[in-house]
């Protein structure tokens, strides 16, 4: 009874030391022979890891199907061993260019990184959203740009150069006199019908297809000096741009929200790069 | 002397009483740890056993694809339901393909291509998104950024309109319409992508004309805009902002709908 009342404080020391001195036993050896941070295992979601770089299973899979045509589960051991050998090969060899600086001296390497990173930030602007007030409000500030193409049925004349009075055959046309009956001869450019006025404009040239566009049906321009003489149009038919509705132009409108937010990231970006770089310039250069 | 070191009956008694709530806390706190260690051990044997089979056969098994469809389920209501609708029905007006129905611009009867657009995304930017054609603008100057392609005149237009209606059995075979199915089959180079037939080529996302089944719609004035102003959708590439896991398990729900089972909507699910 009087024993196993008895304190033992010996027998706590001697405890709490023998734990002490095993936690830095513990210590010391994690201490004198770590090799650096390293994955132990091979995560879940990795089929392998190279020098510390997981390559994915979802990879794998894939190269599986390029490979053979198969799904993983259908392919043997020796295919899955191979498609994975490949992989592995691919890894090292990049590794050792990243080691050997083809970074910075390969252009192709370069610019295919300079292409991957403007990948990287047109994905982050493709993947937001806009709401509906967004794309109404970007709608009513761009409306130009959603109407469509206008088209046009126009007929073309070039006059002789010893036309004379060129305003009187523009007046005789317009009283419905027939071209043929003032010798006029179809330039030839626009006889197909309907044309878009980006193809009016192509065949036309710009100063003619000018003075085409303000025609109302039926009507008939006065002379037009070109390049190449003196140049007369009737416009039979001409369909102005029509506003697209905004719920037709959704599509485009979100597109070119993207595409505005691309931009900004990239100047934002090249912003971002600029000012934290040291960069020193030749002072020719300046 | 131990005795009175123990204290008097009284003391003891009173001590007993002040350490069983403590024990019973104790043990309720042993208990609560032990069943959350529990069901994180499993989850994470369920997520290494998803992550390291077969993405077409795993959602076969009863356990393995019971659990990716759940877990998938509310990734698909917090990342893609917003465009593709709560129960995968796409939207015409945003363009947004339904994944339910006949029509799908790539093979998604793979898992695996699931996940990939998932992972990589459609003209998302990243390298590896699937981008390899667009719809061209055949009313503009230039109507193809990586190839040659001849602008079609309006009428050339209105004849591939007409032709594409009659393919879809929504419009006769008009002399009309054969100009554009010459046109389809010959000038204007469409067959390349939409095949002689009009039944779409999914290994480079180029829809099926000749069935049921429109991303934009299949009247004659969204068909005409379709082929004069060209379509070039963007699918968000998720790598970066899912994990391999999700990505699986969003794959293997999106599958339910194109397998056409589970298509139960989202919301009216319990909780997610």
């Amino acid at each position: 009874m009087t024993d196993s009342g008895k304190t033992t404080p010996r027998r706590t020391l001697v405890l709490c030391a023998v734990g002490a001195l095993a936690g830095l036993a513990l210590a010391g050896y994690g201490l004198f022979t770590a090799q650096g941070t390293h994955t132990a295992h091979v995560p879940a979601e990795d089929a392998a890891v190279v020098n510390g770089v997981p390559i994915l299973r979802e990879d794998l899979v894939q190269q599986v199907t390029s490979l053979y045509g198969i799904s993983l589960s259908a392919a043997t051991p020796a295919q899955r061993r191979k498609a994975l050998a490949d992989m592995i090969h691919e890894e090292l060899v990049v590794q050792r260019g990243v080691e050997m600086g083809l970074v910075t001296d390969d252009t192709d390497v370069r610019s295919a990184l300079v292409t991957g990173m403007e990948g990287q930030i047109a994905q982050d602007a493709n993947a937001t959203a806009a709401s509906d007030a967004q794309m109404r409000a970007w709608y009513d500030a761009h409306r130009d740009a959603y109407a469509g193409e206008g088209s046009m049925v126009v007929r073309e004349w070039i006059l002789p150069r010893d036309v004379g009075d060129a305003s009187a055959i523009a007046a005789a046309l317009r009283a419905d006199r027939s071209p043929e009956s003032l010798h006029l001869q179809e330039n030839g450019r626009t006889n197909d019908g309907w044309e878009f006025y980006f193809a009016a404009r192509l065949h036309l040239g710009p100063r003619i297809f000018a003075v085409a566009r303000s025609l109302r049906d039926g009507q008939v321009s006065d002379p037009i000096a070109d390049g190449d003489g003196l140049h007369i149009v009737r416009m039979v038919a001409n369909r102005p741009p029509v506003p697209v509705a905004f719920e037709a132009a959704r599509p485009r409108i979100l597109e070119d929200i993207r595409e505005a937010r691309r931009r900004t990231a990239e100047a934002e970006n090249a912003g971002f790069l600029w000012r934290r770089a040291d960069i020193r310039i030749a002072g020719d250069l300046q | 002397m131990a005795m009175a070191k123990l204290g008097s009956p009284e003391q003891r008694a009173g001590r007993r009483m002040t350490l069983r709530p403590a024990m019973a806390l104790l043990v309720a706190t042993g208990v609560l740890a032990g069943l959350v260690a529990w069901r994180e051990w499993h989850e994470a044997r369920l997520a290494a056993a998803l992550l390291r089979g077969d993405p077409e056969t795993e959602g076969r098994d009863p356990v393995l694809g019971a659990y990716a469809r759940r877990a998938g389920r509310a990734l698909y209501a917090a990342q893609c339901a917003a465009c593709h609708g709560d129960n995968g029905q796409g939207s015409r007006a945003a363009g947004v393909p339904a994944l339910i129905g006949p029509l799908h611009l790539y093979d998604l009867s793979q898992v695996a291509t699931i996940e990939q657009i998932a992972r990589f995304g459609i003209r998302s930017g990243n390298p590896r998104a699937f981008a390899l054609a667009d719809m061209p603008a055949y009313g503009t100057a230039r109507p193809y950024a990586r190839e040659a392609l001849p602008p079609q005149s309006p009428g050339q237009i209105e004849d591939l309109t007409r032709f594409v209606l009659a393919l879809r059995g929504r419009g006769p075979l008009t002399p009309a319409a054969r100009r554009g199915e010459a046109a389809f089959t010959v000038s204007a180079g469409c067959w390349d992508c939409h095949g002689h037939g009009g039944e779409g080529e999914p290994s480079i996302g180029a829809p099926a004309l000749n069935g049921r089944g429109s991303i934009y719609g299949d009247d004659h004035d969204t068909i005409y805009r379709s082929i004069a102003g060209g379509r070039a959708g963007v699918s968000p590439a998720f790598a970066g902002r899912l994990a391999p896991l999700q990505l699986r398990q969003i794959a293997l729900y999106v599958s339910t709908f194109i397998a056409g089972d589970s298509a139960r909507p989202v919301r009216a699910q319990g909780r997610p």
